[in-house]
């Protein structure tokens, strides 16, 4: 797809999660054992042969760019196009006001203008899905709507997500609030593809007339105008917006129908690779159901958890029902159960921390209990 | 070109016939080992973390899987602007073209590339070995030393002694005495096949050689026995450490258990990553009737039966009641329910069926000589049927089908 580029906004400002998310861009927030969360919507875009990929960041984008580097783990370490990493513009003081997505995309117009692509597909990060834009894209060409939005379809409505009413024709006729209208239930992902001149426009407009609400001003303002299309993406895909979700989704990998639908896909998602030695289970380990990413020492007891890369699991120790990011040790005898463990956190001898799955424990950064 | 102090030249044209099938479609060199690794990726390795940026690797035989594994050279920080990795087959010239006649012949034909870079010293390894070796130490002795060649050595055990070259030293290091694979070995300290030369005494060297037409061509035959004749400046490097030499299918069995054991080979150390090019599989899956003990599995696997002291490679399934014991499986391979694998390495892409056994019996039928110390062998997209036998020693090439049993 030649004639379409991708910017993804890698912004904090929908989701909450809390200690995980203060040492990090939620785009950069580690997920299922070796990746991060905007490897999802990354892979999708160059899975679709997409080759012109912006990454518009807010402050926190440290461990972002670390991750994305020269973009060749997708293929995007390219001569012509790449990835473009776009930190928010020098002017944040004065542009402070209104929504992040309205103020990084204001950010960035110089850089889309620039890009020949004709169609711009504009994402969030906090996404888990595999997913190809492909199919959408080329929707929204045959249509010759300015937008297209993809929702999936859910059976409830909840708070704080927003959901569109839809024709015959799947053109959108309007866009609804939270927890209201119980019979629209076609949820926004945050992934929509713009025609970019338009997208262009709207921007510069809204940048004019001191408008800055994107789900308003840009995508309402063009539903208004009977302008943009739906298209249902029927896989699966889950939105992080709280530590409850990123919990639920991160155990939905448990589900083997969903773990093949996400990793063994023709299409992969890829990420940075680290040469981790394979992981090493010792005599007295004891692992079931689990998931298990590489350079790991296992002695212990494993149940139920998703341990990340060269997390070390001591004789005796019972991890169940957690989540424990890269480098973690548990030690001798320890004890945890539904625990999130952020990155090189250090269990001693003996301890014990144990929440409950609609209640997990968070464990920041680097902490030694 | 920037001139360069050291290039390393990497032989990777053998066959490895002694591998049996697993070397029927690849070279020695692209046989997969440890667990994510290739055999290649050991003296790469050693470069990238000795400061080698320029690397030849001779190939000839089947170089197709090896060609595409290298690529670039982007995993192994190879791919560099001045410099780099670069794959050398055989070429034809104006009047003729030869394959490459020995080891030394290799080089010989590869003289211009090596003087493109105009190195003042040139590294010579073997593509078939496992160990971390610091080759910057090594080059340091042979600039102190002043020498022509520095050979690294090893001992090794006396009655294995006759397979290698052996070599005595004296008291300054000095080489005294080198025999290719004697029949009564003076000593057990033995050529690790990794040697330095002064760039310019070794053209000299490879051309004299050349043009003897008496000369097999090769290293240990020819070229060190010579020199060490005429008197040239010939040191021995002591060699501390784990090394292994994966010719046969004993020996690559043998290699890949010993990286369960904590004193052989230490894959951990942050300052000395292998580097290879990642398969890029979600993390490993246990299922819930697993049980892995004593074995090293890695990404893209999934594991729903027993696994006792085995190495797995990436995208292997192991399905509910099956027995992997002292075993390695490559990539991809599926062993199928309640089947029993023991001390068999499984080829990459491998479908053993159900209620298999595989390495329990004495049992003749597929017995090769390849096969030895009780290591059996399955070829690399083998399907074996459910329910079939395979003994002690074998050596599976061809799908073995169901029907009576």
């Amino acid at each position: 797809m030649m004639d379409t580029m991708g910017v993804i906004i890698a912004c904090n400002d929908k989701v909450n999660l809390g200690e995980l998310e203060r040492v990090r861009s939620v785009s950069a927030m580690p997920f299922g054992g070796r990746y991060r969360l905007i490897d999802f919507v990354l892979s999708g875009m160059v899975n679709s042969n997409i080759i012109n990929v912006g990454v518009a960041t807010d402050y926190n984008y440290q461990s972002l760019l670390d991750h994305l580097g020269s973009g060749k783990p997708w293929d995007l370490a390219r001569k012509k196009y790449g990835l473009f990493i776009l930190p928010p513009f020098a002017r944040h003081q004065e542009s402070i006001s209104g929504d992040m997505e309205m103020n990084l995309l204001t950010g960035i117009l110089h850089y889309m203008k620039r890009s020949s692509q004709k169609y711009v597909i504009v994402a969030d990060c906090n996404n888990v899905c595999n997913i190809r834009f492909d199919d959408v894209v080329a929707q929204h060409r045959q249509s010759g709507a300015d937008i297209t939005l993809i929702y999936q379809k859910t059976d409830k409505r909840v708070d704080g997500e927003v959901y569109a009413a839809l024709d015959e024709n799947n053109c959108v006729t309007g866009l609804h609030y939270g927890n209201g209208n119980k019979n629209c239930t076609n949820r926004l992902v945050g992934y929509y593809v713009f025609t970019k001149e338009v997208l262009v426009s709207l921007l510069e407009k809204c940048q004019l007339q001191g408008k800055n609400n994107f789900l308003h001003d840009i995508i309402g303002a063009t539903v208004s105008k009977g302008r943009v299309m739906g298209y249902c993406f029927d896989g699966y895909l889950r939105s992080i917006t709280d530590i409850d979700s990123y919990y639920k989704v991160s155990m939905d990998l448990f589900d083997s129908r969903i773990r093949r639908s996400l990793f063994v896909a023709d299409d992969k998602i890829l990420t940075k690779t680290k040469d981790k030695v394979p992981t090493r289970y010792l005599n007295n380990a004891e692992v079931k159901s689990s998931i298990i990413a590489d350079g790991c020492i296992i002695d212990g007891i494993v149940e139920n958890s998703i341990l990340f890369r060269g997390v070390t699991v001591e004789k005796g120790a019972v991890i169940k029902n957690s989540i424990i990011m890269q480098d973690c040790v548990v030690s001798e005898s320890a004890m945890l159960d539904s625990v999130i463990m952020d990155k090189n956190c250090v269990i001693r001898k003996g301890k014990m921390l144990v929440g409950q799955p609609d209640f997990p424990i968070v464990v920041g950064k680097r902490r030694t209990i | 070109m920037n001139k360069k102090e050291c290039i390393a030249m990497i032989l990777a044209g053998g066959q490895g016939s002694r591998l049996g099938v697993l070397t029927r479609d690849l070279a020695k060199p692209a046989v997969q080992y440890g667990g994510k690794y290739r055999i290649i990726d050991f003296p790469l390795t050693n470069c990238a973390h000795s400061g080698i940026d320029t690397v030849g690797i001779l190939t000839q035989y089947k170089p197709l899987e090896l060609n595409t594994y290298i690529g670039s050279g982007q995993p192994w920080d190879l791919d560099r602007n001045d410099g780099g990795v670069y794959v050398l087959p055989p070429y034809m010239r104006e009047t003729a073209g030869e394959w490459y006649k020995g080891t030394a012949n290799a080089i010989y034909q590869n003289i211009e590339f090596i003087d493109k870079f105009n190195p003042e010293y040139v590294l010579i390894l073997s593509g078939d070995h496992i160990y971390k070796m610091n080759y910057a130490d090594m080059l340091s002795y042979h600039i102190e030393k002043n020498a022509d060649v520095t050979i690294a050595m090893i001992p090794v055990a006396m009655e294995e002694a006759s397979r290698f070259g052996i070599l005595q030293t004296d008291d300054n290091g000095r080489i005294v005495t080198f025999e290719e694979k004697p029949a009564k070995p003076k000593s057990n300290t033995a050529s690790m096949g990794i040697y330095i030369f002064t760039w310019d005494k070794l053209r000299k060297e490879l051309i004299e050689d050349e043009n003897d037409a008496a000369s097999s061509n090769d290293f240990g035959k020819n070229i060190i026995p010579k020199m060490l004749r005429q008197g040239s400046a010939l040191f021995g490097y002591k060699f501390e450490g784990y090394w292994k030499d994966v010719g046969t299918v004993e020996s690559l069995w043998q290699s890949n258990m010993d990286i369960l054991e904590s004193d052989c080979l230490d894959l951990y150390n942050e300052d000395w990553t292998i580097l290879s090019k990642s398969p890029l599989e979600s993390p490993h899956v246990l299922g819930k009737n697993s049980n892995v003990k004593d074995s090293f599995i890695t990404e893209g696997c999934y594991i729903d039966g027993t696994v006792k002291h085995s190495v797995i490679f990436d995208g292997v399934s192991i399905e509910k009641g099956a027995e992997v014991v002292d075993s390695i499986v490559m990539s991809g391979a599926v062993i199928g329910e309640d089947s029993r694998i023991y001390k068999t390495i499984v080829g990459p892409g491998a479908k053993i069926g159900r209620k298999c056994r595989l390495g329990l019996d004495e049992e003749d039928k597929y017995k090769s000589k390849y096969c030895s110390g009780g290591v059996s062998l399955v070829g690399a997209d083998v399907t074996i049927a459910d329910g079939s036998a395979v003994g002690r020693n074998s050596m599976i090439t061809e799908n073995i089908k169901g029907g009576k049993r």
